[in-house]
């Protein structure tokens, strides 16, 4: 063997477990967040006072807890409603929109029915509204998938557009409140508000329900198991006698009333009414949080808690500096921890064998 | 393994020296303005630090200084400073959303404030719930209509802006009147354009009363008003100013956050079309120096500082439920005018209107008054303008909700 061998190779590995995979997976945060301390550095801030004052503001008194609780229920929710979709390999970017239609089919009924009907019947009905509205929206793009095999990333993408357009329409026309002109619509009666359990909207049982339920419906049940095998491979699924379009259809539904259910918790428990911001990004961010679980319901609720954390973090240390550290910063780094996580799936996969490690073994 | 240690240690140290290097949280920024009090409970033992038991004053912005309408509630805050010093606190979120407001307002009731100031339109409805939870705090809550005796801790405040809106309407006119009398314009076809946010009365009131102002120069002028659809948009702005310039328009104005109106004026002009621009809240002769003749603000700080100094006194509760005021307690106020292109003489005319203002032998009744009728867009109820409309005689919020298609335009986009 008279090749010079290169420096570094790359071997793929399958004997790390599990446990090791999360061990690089965490280191990798840590290395997002030494990468992000030297932008601080460059701000002129000590890093390891803001980290502090980030998890202070996030998590230092009952108040902040709450506050960042309800950061992350949209969050998880929105995330949750991601995972049969993308398990499925079908990349549904429309969880914003799905998030807004069931907001306005809950938001329809709250200003319907709150001075007639008890919160006993409303909120029930609002909730079930929301879920299938966002589930019949999540459905479109499937069935167009389904029938004509067009693409579902631009499908729920586009959709997401036309579901935000509805609600300025009604937040500037029918559904405006009085005095006209103001391009918002009233706040709800109490009656279409659900309560608080802890000074947190009580939705946040219902996306706890949803944590476990999707686990089990991923992990435990026939339909769980269609969609990973229409994700590994259509062909194999269609040879394995599985419906690949009603999988598809179905499993959409599933997604976008999950997604519908979170634009209910928001408009009922959280703003108490209805924007054309009623989903805020949670339908794009909630992608990223999917991913970095690794499409694991249980992984969401740490990963959400650690975004949200972040976000609160980052609004207090916008607070306390004046404005000079922007409140943008938590994306930033959320973006940062993204881009190490994925690259630590490389050294979850590969290991690297260096040059003179090599020879030592070949001895 | 000792390479390994060795990295190790090497990252470590680098870590560290970033630490090292850098300020706390709380202690100012260099590039932050100088003189601000250190904020929250990071900034105790500093030598700013505010004395024990100051007064915590809470503010909550829809934008930052970056823009013309938090910059000018900014500017109240500053005020607040300068007059307390270390007898008051200051601490405020910025950039909050409308519908997210209910938790930065949590916060500041949480960290002790004895009076918060909310500064959007949109926070009122939260706000005002708020108000009901938190019964010991003053929350003063600007361009709202919607305080009343049955939450005593809630109040409204607003400058009377029509008559800053109206001596900027005679800034306005005056130089349409010079270039009419140069001849760039021929006098019937003069006509100004107005960028406006949405058909809500507190916009509808401002372009009407300054459209009314350039009619007390140049009383045959005519007004295209555009909305924008937004409260601030740049690229939608300065896309409706270029189109009413391209359709004769040679002033523009504006009822929107964003320079972009002021932009679209300096780059018609410099490409040989004359136009000039009034706006609204900030100074933009820095992005606009050829174009820019004067802009009209709201100044909080007479009302803010006043609030303030009430709940330091432990008088909270004397502060009104509603308060509106105009130049004669210096709640509206004129930015420097621009006098490299002004017409001869507009200083006087300003001093002169502002005088009449102040001393109110010109009131609310004189500007919106004519032998017009107006339609309210929405309800298509109409008023009878022959007596003159008495704004902000009931709410410090403009309610002259109505438009005068006689004179007004209102362009589709």
């Amino acid at each position: 063997m008279n090749r010079k061998e290169p420096l570094i190779r790359l071997a793929k590995r399958d004997d790390l477990g599990t446990m090791n995979a999360w061990i690089i997976r965490i280191v990798s945060i840590f290395a997002a967040l030494i990468l992000f301390a030297g932008l601080i550095v460059s701000v002129g801030y000590n890093p390891v006072s803001v980290y502090v004052a980030m998890i202070g503001g996030a998590l230092g008194s009952p108040l902040n807890i709450q506050q960042t609780i309800k950061i992350m229920i949209p969050l998880l929710g929105a995330s949750l409603a991601i995972a049969p979709a993308f398990k499925m390999k079908f990349w549904n970017i429309g969880v914003e929109g799905q998030i807004t239609v069931g907001g306005i089919c809950a938001t329809y009924f709250a200003l319907t029915f709150q001075n007639s009907w008890p919160s006993g019947v409303l909120l029930p009905v609002m909730c079930l509204a929301a879920a299938i509205g966002g589930g019949l929206w999540g459905m479109l793009p499937a069935v167009f998938r389904a029938k004509w095999g067009t693409n579902e990333t631009l499908f729920t993408l586009m959709l997401n557009y036309i579901a935000i357009g509805v609600v300025k329409y009604l937040q500037g026309g029918p559904w405006e409140k009085v005095p006209k002109g103001t391009q918002m619509i009233e706040r709800f009666a109490q009656t279409a508000r659900m309560p608080n359990v802890w000074g947190v909207t009580a939705g946040g049982f219902i996306v706890l329900a949803l944590v476990i339920f999707m686990y089990c419906y991923l992990r435990f049940t026939k339909q769980g198991y269609q969609i990973a095998v229409v994700g590994e491979s259509e062909a194999t699924a269609r040879y394995a006698g599985i419906n690949v379009g009603r999988v598809i259809v179905r499993t959409m539904f599933v997604s976008g009333a999950i997604a519908g259910l979170v634009g209910f918790i928001v408009v009922s428990g959280i703003n108490y009414t209805l924007s054309d911001s009623v989903a805020g990004g949670v339908g794009f961010t909630g992608i990223t949080v999917a991913w970095l679980a690794q499409l694991n319901p249980i992984g969401m609720v740490f990963i959400s808690m650690l975004l949200a954390v972040l976000t609160k973090g980052a609004s207090t240390i916008n607070t306390l500096t004046h404005n000079a550290l922007p409140e943008s910063m938590s994306d930033m780094l959320t973006g940062l921890i993204l881009f190490c996580m994925l690259a630590s799936e490389f050294f979850i996969r590969y290991r690297m064998i260096f040059r003179t490690r090599q020879k030592e073994a070949a001895k | 393994m000792q390479k390994k240690m060795f990295a190790l240690l090497l990252a470590l140290a680098m870590v560290l020296s970033l630490a090292a290097c850098g300020q706390s949280v709380g202690e100012t920024a260099p590039a932050a303005e100088a003189g601000s009090a250190a904020a929250a409970s990071a900034a105790e033992g500093s030598a700013e630090a505010p004395a024990e038991g100051a007064l915590k004053v809470g503010f909550v912005y829809i934008g930052d200084a970056s823009e013309a309408y938090t910059a000018n509630f900014i500017m109240a805050e500053d005020a607040i400073k300068a007059e307390f010093g270390d007898k008051v606190e200051c601490i405020a979120k910025y950039n909050v959303a409308e519908d997210a407001v209910e938790d930065p307002v949590r916060e500041l009731c949480e960290a002790g404030c004895g009076i918060i100031f909310t500064t959007s339109f949109g926070y009122g409805a939260t706000v005002k719930e708020m108000a009901q939870q938190y019964p010991d705090i003053q929350f003063c809550q600007a361009t709202c209509a919607d305080a009343d005796e049955t939450v005593a801790n809630y109040h409204n405040y607003m400058g009377h802006i029509y008559q800053g809106r109206y001596v900027a309407g005679i800034v306005a006119g005056l130089k349409l009147q010079e270039m009419i009398d140069n001849g760039t314009v021929a006098a019937d076809q003069a006509k100004i354009g107005y960028v406006a946010a949405f058909d809500y009365a507190e916009v509808i009131s401002g372009y009407t009363a300054f459209l009314m102002g350039v009619r007390s120069v140049v009383p045959d002028v005519t007004m295209d008003v555009q909305y924008a659809g937004s409260w601030g948009d740049y690229d939608t702005e300065k896309t409706i100013a270029t189109a009413l310039i391209e359709d004769g328009c040679c002033i523009i104005s504006q009822h929107s956050d964003t320079t972009g109106p002021a932009e679209a004026c300096e780059d018609a002009k410099a490409k040989g079309t004359e136009v000039y621009c009034v706006s609204y809240n900030q100074d933009m002769t820095d992005v606009a120096p050829n174009t820019c003749l004067i802009s009209s603000r709201q100044d909080y700080a007479p009302y803010e500082v006043a609030a303030v100094q009430a709940v330091l006194g432990g008088k909270g509760d004397t502060i009104a439920v509603d308060e509106g005021a105009g130049f004669e307690k210096g709640w509206v106020a004129m930015t420097e005018l621009n006098t490299a292109i002004a017409a001869e003489g507009t200083q006087e005319k300003i001093d002169e209107a502002v005088e009449a203002f102040k001393s109110g032998s010109l009131k609310a009744t004189d500007v919106f008054k004519g032998p017009y009728t107006a339609t309210n867009p929405y309800s298509n109820e109409t008023i009878d303008l022959n007596d003159g409309f008495a704004e902000n005689a009931e709410t410090s919020a403009p309610a002259f909700g109505y438009v005068i298609n006689e004179i007004i335009n209102i362009k589709g986009n």
